[in-house]
C-alpha cells in the first residue's frame, strides 16, 4: 500500500481538527462541570434594587388643606397644598421623570370612591408638568382586569388629555424583588420597569375603609407595585404593608379626603357608603398622612396597626402633629 | 482472538452489566440490592444525556463527565459506543441476527444497503438538541434594552452581521454559518420587538429516544414488573405502572422493525448515533478498503451493522465499527486504517443545510409552543406531585430525562410515569401518585433523588428531607397538601367513625387533627326509655344492629336532659342497652326519647405541618377516589405554589 | 453466527483484542470495587441514619438504662402528658386518663442496630400501685401466660406487660423471635432493678382472696365505677372457679367497717330500685344479701372493713360456697 502525500495532508488535517474537537469537548465538560447540582432555591438571584425617592431636604412636611366640605374642587386644593409646601418645584426638578402610582384597582367609575379621582390625577400631572418634568407616567397593577380599570375609572382619558403615559402592567415589566430585612416580599415579582425609569414617585390614594387592614390609604396604595398571586398577602396584612412601607420611599403622598369611604370598603359600590369630608393631605410622610387619613374615617392611628408597624421601620410618624402641619383653607 | 469475537464479548458484557445495573436498582445492602452499584453509569456514558443538560441548564452535573470519555473516545475513532457498548444496540443487533438467519446473501445485502432515510436521525437530533437550547440562545441573546442609545447600537450590530452574512451566503462559504447567524439575528429582531421572554425556552426531550434512558425505562418499568415474582423477587411489592402502554409499544416497535431492517432504530432513528456521527466525521482510524484487491464480491455488505455500504463509497458517519466487514472480507481488502476507504468515502452525515436549519428552527420553536399551555405557570397542574427534592417544573423539564430510575428505585411504588397531565413536554416524567403503591412516599427515604443521574431531583440528604440540622429554618421538604374531599369523607359525609388519616399521618406533631361531633344516627323509628337498671337502659322501639353500635363510637343522649353529656354505648343486648358510664339513674324518666348518637372525628389538614406525603391518601378507606388527596399545593419547590405565608 | 470467512485473526488484531478485553476486565473490577461505596440512599435506610438526626441532649437519656447490655436506644425517648397522650395511643387513652394517668414516656430500642427489628418501650406514670394494676389488670390480654422472671407480670407472643409500683409497662417486640423475646424481659428486669427491686412487687389486693378455686393471674381492680354502680370504686375482683361454675368474686378494702356496712346496704338499695329483688333462697350466713337480679344472682355482705360480695353468679349454691369461704378468709385477716 503506497501513501500519497494528498493521504499524509488529510491525515494532519483531520488530527488536528480531531485534536481541536477533543480540546474542545474537554473545555466544555470541564468547563461547565457542577459537582454539587443545583441547589434547589429557584431563582434566588441578585434580585433588582428600588432606589429611594424621597427628597433629603423635605423630609416631614405635611399640609392639611380643607375645603367646602360638598362639592370641593380638587384641583384647585391640591394646587394650594403644593404651594404652602413650596411648589411642586420642590419636589419635581426640571427634566426628570415622575411616576404617579394611583389607585385604580377597581373597574368602578370616579363617583364611588373606590380609586383615585380622575381630576387629581390631571391636575397633579399637570403640576408635574409644569414644574419642568420631562416625562410624567401613571400606573397601578389593578385587580381587575387592568385595561378596564383604567378606562372606567376615567384615569387613562384624564392622563390622555394632559399628556401623560398610562403604562398597563404585563408580566414582562415585572421583576423579582427581595425587601432587605423583610418576611414576606422575598423574591417577589413587582412592577419594576416604571420604577427603573422614574427619577420621583408621587402616590395618589382615596380615603377608603378596608376589610381586612382598617383602612386603605397611602401606604396600601403600595400594594399595587406587586405582582403575583399577592392575595397569599392577606393572611398577615398589617406585615405586607409594613414591608411595602420600606420597599418604596416615595418622594411625595396625596391623600385625597374629599370624600371618604366609611363603610364596605375597599370596593364600596354605593354612593352610600361615602361620606363628604372635604380634606386634602399633601405629604413626604406616608404615615403621617395615614394618621391624618384614620381621622376622617373616625378612627384614630391606634386603631390601624400597620400605622405603627410602619412607624417602627422609620417609614414615618404617627403622630402627625410633631411635624408642625401646615393646615390651610381652600374656599 | 478476532476483532469480531472481541466486539461480541464487549457487546454480551455490557449487556449483562446493564441488565445487571436494572436487577439492583432496588433498595437494600444484600450484594443483588443497590448497595453501590453504579446503576447510572451507562447513562452517564452517553453524552447525550451530558450535551442535553449541558445545553439547557448550562452545567454538565457530576456524573455526566464520563460522556466525556465517550466522547474523546468517539472523536478519535467513530461510533464504537454503537457497535461496542449500546445494550440497546446489542438488542437490536441479536434480533436482527436472528431475523437474517437463513436469508440469501442477495437479500441481506438489499436489506443493508444505505437509504436516504437514515438522515432522519441526524434531523431528529437537532430538533431535540435544539429544544434543549432556548434557553442557551436566550442567555447569549439577553441584553437589556432600557435605553434608545443601546437600541441603536444593537440596531447596528446587527446591520453589520447581517451584511456580513449575505456576503458570507453570497460566497457561499460557511453557508450553515450564514444561515445560523441568519437565524440568531431574526431571533435578536423579535426580542428586540416583543419582550422576548416567551420566545425561547428550554425543555429537554432527547430521553424520548435516547437509547440508554429508552432502555432503561423500558426494562424498568415494563419488563421487570412482568418478570418480578416468585422465584426471582426484584421488588418487595409487585410492581404496577399506569399508563405505560405506549412506552412498552414504542420499544417493542423497535425491537420488532429489526425484520425488516436490521438495527433499524440504530440506523433510522437513534438521536445518540446521530450525534456519534457527527463527532466521528474525523476520525483518525476508520473502517474502508485497501487501495486494491477489491472483486465487488459484496461479501462485507451482507454482514454490515451500520448500513454504511462498505463495498462502495463508505458512509463513514452510518459505520458503527462491528468489524464484520473485516471478518467476512476474503480478499483481506478491509481493514482499519488511518486513511479514507479506497473506494471512497462520505464522511459528512447527510442531513441538508436546508434541513439542518428547519428542524434547528422547529425545534427552538416547539418548546415556546407547548409553553403556552401555562404548565410551568398559571395553568400549572396540582395533580403533578414531583418526588421530594425536584427542581421547580421549569428547571425539572430542563434535566429529566424520563429513565425511569425513580420509579424503578421508588420502595414504595409511588412514583410513576405521567401521561399528559404534566403538559406534553412532561410525559414519562416522574409524578407521585398515592392511590397505587404499598405505602406513601417514606419520609426517612430519599432514593429517587440519589439515583436521579441529572438532578432533576436533587440528591437531597435526609436532614433536608426532614428539615433538621442545619435545615432547620426551611422546614421538611413538602411535596404537596392533602385535603379532605368533605362529600366523600366518611365521618364528614356518611355518618360513619373512620380516622384512619389521622392515625396514619407520620409527621409529629401530626398534620392531621380531628374535631370530634355528636350526631343522631337513622333508624326504623323512636326509642322510649323503659326503666334503668345500673348500667342499663332498658328500652322499647326498633332492633338496633348491636354490632355496629357496640364499637364505642355509639352513645346514648335523652332528649330534654340536654345538660348530660352523651353517654358510651358498652353493648346491645336483648335487655336492652349497656352503657359503658350511666348518668342518666334517676335524671330520666320511663317514656323518655331516647337517641342514639354516633361520635364522629372529622379530620382536619393542618397545612403548615402537612408535607404531601399521601400517606394518608393511600390509606384511605374510600378506596376510589380518596376522600383525602394531595395536590401540589404548598410544594417546597415552587415558592408561587405556596398557600401559606 | 457465520460472518467470518474463516481466516486467522492477524498478530495486531489479536493484540488489540486482548487490550480490548483488559479493559473490560478493569471496567468490570472498577464497577465491582464501586459497589462497596454505598449509596446515601441505602445509608439513609440504616437505623443510625435516624438516630444521627436526633438532638444530642444529654438531658434526653434513655427511658430504661440499658449499658452494659446488647441493646440500644434507637429513637430519642418521647414524652406525651394528658393532653398528648392521644397523640401516641389514640383510641386507648380514654381509660389511662379515667384512671389518673400522669405521663407516658416511650422509646424503641434495637438489638445490634438490625433494621427493622426492635423493642419499643411504653412506661405509663399512673401516679399509684392501685391504678397501675388497675389499668395492668383491666387490660390483660387473651392467651397471656405469666412471666416467671418479674412480678406482676404477663406475656403474649410478641410482649410483656407489666405493673411496677406506679408504672404501667408495654414492652412490645416487631417480632415474635427469641432474641427479641429475651430483649423485653432484659429491658424488664432492668426496669424493675432501677425503680425499687423485686421485692417491693406484689399485686396489691391479692391477699385479700382465698386461693382454693382463684383462677391465676385473674386478679383485676376497677378503680371506679365497677360493674356500672357510680359509689363502687377501688373494687379488686377475682374469677373462681367452683364445682365447674365460674364466679366472680370482689373485694374492697373501705376506710372503716361503718363504712363499709354502710356501702353494702347501699349497694344493695341501689340494685334493688333497679328492678332487682330479694332472692326467696336462704342466706349462706348472717349478714350476707342475696338479690336476685333478672336470671343471676349478687351476694353482698360486709367484714370488719372489707366490703365483699359474689357478682352476677348464675348458680345460687355455688355462689353462696364461694361467699362463705370469702367471709371466713376476710374475718382472719381482719384478726
Amino acid at each position: 500500500m503506497t501513501e500519497t502525500p494528498i493521504d499524509r495532508r488529510e491525515f494532519l488535517g483531520r488530527c488536528t481538527r480531531a485534536g481541536f474537537s477533543v480540546a474542545a469537548a474537554g473545555a466544555l465538560g470541564f468547563g461547565f462541570y457542577d459537582s454539587s447540582g443545583p441547589d434547589g432555591l429557584s431563582g434566588a438571584g441578585a434580585s433588582v434594587k428600588i432606589p429611594d425617592f424621597s427628597i433629603p431636604d423635605m423630609k416631614g412636611k405635611l399640609c392639611i388643606a380643607r375645603g367646602t366640605v360638598q362639592g370641593m374642587d380638587r384641583a384647585a386644593t391640591v394646587r394650594a397644598a403644593f404651594e404652602a409646601l413650596g411648589g411642586m418645584k420642590a419636589f419635581v426638578k426640571p427634566g426628570e421623570r415622575v411616576l404617579l402610582k394611583v389607585n385604580a384597582a377597581f373597574a368602578s367609575p370616579p363617583t364611588l370612591g373606590a380609586t383615585s379621582h380622575p381630576d387629581l390625577v390631571a391636575a397633579v400631572v399637570r403640576l408635574c408638568l409644569d414644574a419642568g418634568a420631562s416625562r410624567v407616567t401613571i400606573t397601578d397593577n389593578p385587580i381587575n382586569d387592568p385595561a378596564s380599570c383604567f378606562a372606567l375609572t376615567g384615569i387613562d382619558t384624564a392622563a390622555r388629555r394632559v399628556g401623560a403615559e398610562v403604562v398597563v402592567p404585563r408580566e414582562a415589566l415585572f421583576e423579582r424583588f427581595t425587601v432587605a430585612g423583610g418576611r414576606l416580599i422575598r423574591d417577589w415579582p413587582v412592577l419594576y420597569a416604571p420604577l427603573a425609569r422614574s427619577d420621583r414617585i408621587i402616590g395618589l390614594a382615596p380615603v377608603k375603609d378596608h376589610h381586612r387592614s382598617g383602612a386603605s390609604m397611602t401606604l396600601k396604595n403600595w400594594y399595587g407595585l406587586l405582582g403575583g398571586r399577592r392575595n397569599i398577602f392577606h393572611q398577615d396584612i398589617h406585615t405586607i404593608i409594613q414591608e411595602l412601607a420600606m420597599m418604596i420611599r416615595p418622594t411625595v403622598v396625596v391623600l385625597d379626603g374629599t370624600q371618604s369611604m366609611l363603610t364596605n370598603g375597599p370596593t364600596g359600590g354605593s354612593l352610600s357608603d361615602l361620606k363628604p369630608t372635604g380634606t386634602l393631605i399633601v405629604s413626604t410622610d406616608p404615615v403621617a398622612a395615614d394618621a391624618v387619613g384614620a381621622e376622617l374615617l373616625g378612627r384614630t392611628a391606634a386603631d390601624l396597626p400597620y400605622i405603627a408597624k410602619a412607624e417602627r421601620v422609620g417609614a414615618g410618624t404617627a403622630d402627625y402633629r410633631s411635624l408642625n402641619p401646615k393646615e390651610i383653607q381652600v374656599s | 482472538m478476532s476483532i469480531v469475537t472481541a466486539r461480541r464479548i464487549s457487546q454480551i458484557f455490557f449487556f449483562l452489566l446493564f441488565l445487571w445495573f436494572c436487577i439492583v436498582a432496588t433498595l437494600g445492602e444484600q450484594w443483588w440490592q443497590l448497595r453501590g452499584w453504579p446503576v447510572n453509569w451507562l447513562i452517564q456514558l452517553d453524552p447525550l444525556v451530558g450535551l442535553g443538560t449541558l445545553l439547557a441548564t448550562g452545567t454538565l452535573y457530576a456524573g455526566l463527565l464520563w460522556g466525556l470519555l465517550t466522547v474523546i473516545v468517539t472523536i478519535l475513532l467513530g461510533r464504537f459506543f454503537c457497535g461496542w457498548l449500546c445494550p440497546f444496540g446489542a438488542l437490536h443487533q441479536a434480533v436482527g441476527w436472528l431475523a437474517n438467519r437463513g436469508r440469501k446473501a442477495s437479500m441481506m445485502i438489499a436489506a443493508n444497503r444505505y437509504r436516504r432515510g437514515q438522515g432522519v436521525k441526524y434531523a431528529l437530533l437537532v430538533f431535540l438538541l435544539a429544544a434543549a437550547a432556548g434557553d442557551l440562545i436566550g442567555r447569549l441573546l439577553r441584553v437589556s434594552i432600557d435605553s434608545p442609545a443601546k437600541a441603536a447600537g444593537i440596531v447596528a450590530v446587527m446591520l453589520v452581521l447581517i451584511a456580513g452574512a449575505a456576503r458570507a451566503a453570497k460566497r457561499s462559504v460557511k453557508r450553515w454559518t450564514a444561515g445560523i447567524v441568519m437565524a440568531a439575528i431574526g431571533v435578536a429582531a423579535l426580542s428586540l420587538l416583543t419582550d422576548g421572554s416567551r420566545l425561547l425556552a428550554a425543555s429537554l426531550q432527547t430521553g424520548l429516544l435516547d437509547p440508554i434512558p429508552l432502555f432503561y425505562r423500558t426494562v424498568n418499568l415494563t419488563l421487570l414488573p412482568l418478570v418480578d415474582g416468585r422465584l426471582i423477587s426484584i421488588s418487595a411489592a409487585s410492581r404496577l405502572y399506569p399508563g405505560v402502554f405506549a412506552m412498552g409499544a414504542l420499544f417493542w416497535a423497535a425491537v420488532f422493525l429489526n425484520l425488516a431492517v436490521p438495527r433499524f432504530y440504530c440506523r433510522f432513528v437513534c438521536p445518540l448515533g446521530a450525534l456519534f456521527g457527527l463527532l466521528g466525521k474525523n476520525a483518525l482510524w476508520r473502517v474502508g478498503q485497501k487501495a486494491d484487491g477489491c472483486t465487488a464480491c459484496g461479501a462485507c455488505d451482507r454482514y454490515c451493522e451500520g448500513g454504511c455500504e462498505p463495498a462502495t463509497v463508505l458512509r463513514s458517519p452510518e459505520c458503527v465499527l462491528c468489524m464484520n466487514c473485516l471478518a467476512a472480507c476474503r480478499h483481506d481488502v478491509m481493514g482499519f486504517h488511518q486513511h479514507a476507504s479506497a473506494a471512497g468515502e462520505i464522511s459528512v452525515p447527510d442531513i441538508s443545510r436546508r434541513e439542518f436549519v428547519a428542524t434547528l428552527a422547529a425545534g427552538a420553536a416547539a418548546v415556546p409552543l407547548a409553553r403556552l399551555a401555562g404548565m410551568t405557570g398559571e395553568a400549572w397542574n396540582p395533580a403533578v406531585i414531583r418526588p421530594p427534592g425536584s427542581l421547580a417544573e421549569g428547571e425539572f423539564l430542563q434535566r429529566c430525562i424520563k429513565c425511569g430510575q425513580c420509579m424503578r428505585i421508588c420502595p414504595t411504588n409511588v412514583i410513576h410515569p405521567a401521561g399528559l397531565q404534566a403538559g406534553i413536554e412532561g410525559i414519562w416524567t416522574p409524578v407521585l401518585n398515592f392511590r397505587m403503591g404499598t405505602s406513601g412516599c417514606q419520609q426517612g427515604c430519599i432514593a429517587c433523588g440519589n439515583l436521579c443521574p441529572t438532578a432533576a431531583i436533587r440528591p437531597i440528604a435526609l436532614d433536608e428531607r426532614l428539615g433538621k440540622g442545619t435545615f432547620q429554618s426551611r422546614g421538611p421538604i413538602r411535596t404537596g397538601t392533602a385535603f379532605v374531599d368533605r362529600g366523600r369523607c366518611l365521618p364528614w359525609a356518611m355518618d360513619r367513625p373512620c380516622i384512619v388519616c389521622q392515625e396514619n399521618c407520620p409527621v409529629s406533631p401530626k398534620a392531621i387533627f380531628t374535631r370530634e361531633e355528636y350526631r343522631p344516627i337513622r333508624l326504623g323509628g323512636d326509642i322510649r326509655l323503659q326503666g334503668i337498671t345500673g348500667n342499663r337502659l332498658l328500652i322499647e322501639g326498633p332492633v338496633l344492629p348491636s354490632d355496629q353500635l357496640a364499637t364505642g363510637d355509639y352513645f346514648v343522649a335523652i332528649d330534654g336532659r340536654r345538660n348530660i353529656p352523651p353517654a358510651r354505648i358498652a353493648d346491645i343486648g336483648s335487655s336492652g342497652i349497656t352503657l359503658a358510664d350511666n348518668p342518666f339513674s334517676g335524671a330520666a324518666e320511663k317514656g323518655d326519647r331516647v337517641t342514639l348518637l354516633v361520635r364522629l372525628q372529622q379530620p382536619y389538614v393542618d397545612p403548615s405541618r402537612c408535607i404531601g406525603c399521601g400517606v394518608c391518601e393511600h390509606e384511605c378507606p374510600v378506596k376510589g377516589r380518596r376522600a383525602i388527596r394531595v395536590t401540589a399545593e404548598n410544594e417546597t419547590r415552587e415558592r408561587r405554589h405556596r398557600l401559606l405565608l | 453466527m457465520k460472518t467470518t470467512a474463516h481466516k486467522k485473526p492477524g498478530k495486531i488484531e489479536t493484540r488489540l483484542s486482548m487490550a480490548f478485553m483488559a479493559i473490560l476486565l478493569i471496567a468490570g473490577a472498577g464497577v465491582f470495587m464501586r459497589q462497596f461505596r454505598i449509596n446515601p440512599a441505602v445509608v439513609a435506610l440504616r437505623p443510625e441514619s435516624h438516630q444521627q438526626a436526633l438532638p444530642s441532649d444529654p438531658d434526653q437519656s434513655a427511658v430504661v438504662d440499658t449499658t452494659g447490655s446488647k441493646l440500644a436506644p434507637f429513637s430519642p425517648p418521647e414524652r406525651f402528658g394528658p393532653d398528648t397522650l392521644y397523640e401516641k395511643i389514640n383510641g386507648r387513652a380514654d381509660l389511662y386518663l379515667s384512671s389518673g394517668f400522669v405521663s407516658l414516656s416511650t422509646q424503641r430500642f434495637s438489638m445490634d442496630n438490625a433494621a427493622g427489628n426492635w423493642v419499643e418501650v411504653f412506661i405509663y406514670d399512673m401516679a399509684t400501685p392501685e391504678n397501675a394494676f388497675s389499668v395492668f389488670s383491666m387490660q390483660r390480654r387473651e392467651g397471656a401466660r405469666a412471666d416467671g422472671t418479674v412480678p406482676n407480670a404477663y406475656r403474649t407472643e410478641n410482649a410483656l406487660f407489666m405493673a411496677h409500683e406506679k408504672f404501667y409497662l408495654e414492652i412490645i417486640g416487631t417480632d415474635a423471635s427469641d432474641a427479641l423475646q429475651q430483649a423485653t424481659g432484659q429491658l424488664a428486669r432492668a426496669f424493675v432493678q432501677t425503680h425499687g427491686g423485686a421485692t417491693v412487687a406484689s399485686a396489691p389486693g391479692a391477699d385479700m382472696f382465698p386461693a382454693s378455686g382463684l383462677q391465676a393471674e385473674s386478679l383485676q381492680l376497677v378503680t371506679a365505677n365497677a360493674f356500672g354502680y357510680e359509689q363502687l370504686d377501688r373494687i379488686y375482683t377475682a374469677e373462681y372457679l367452683i364445682d365447674g361454675t365460674r364466679l366472680t368474686a370482689f373485694v374492697s378494702d373501705r376506710q372503716t367497717a361503718a363504712a363499709a356496712a354502710a356501702l353494702a346496704a347501699q349497694y344493695r338499695q341501689t340494685l334493688v330500685s333497679y328492678g332487682a329483688a330479694s332472692a326467696d333462697a336462704p342466706h349462706p350466713f348472717e349478714g350476707a344479701a342475696v338479690i336476685r337480679f333478672f336470671d343471676t344472682y349478687e351476694i353482698i355482705f360486709s367484714r370488719g372493713k372489707y366490703l365483699a360480695g359474689i357478682h352476677e353468679a348464675g348458680s345460687l349454691e355455688a355462689a353462696g360456697s364461694l361467699a362463705g369461704q370469702l367471709a371466713g378468709h376476710l374475718e382472719r385477716l381482719g384478726e
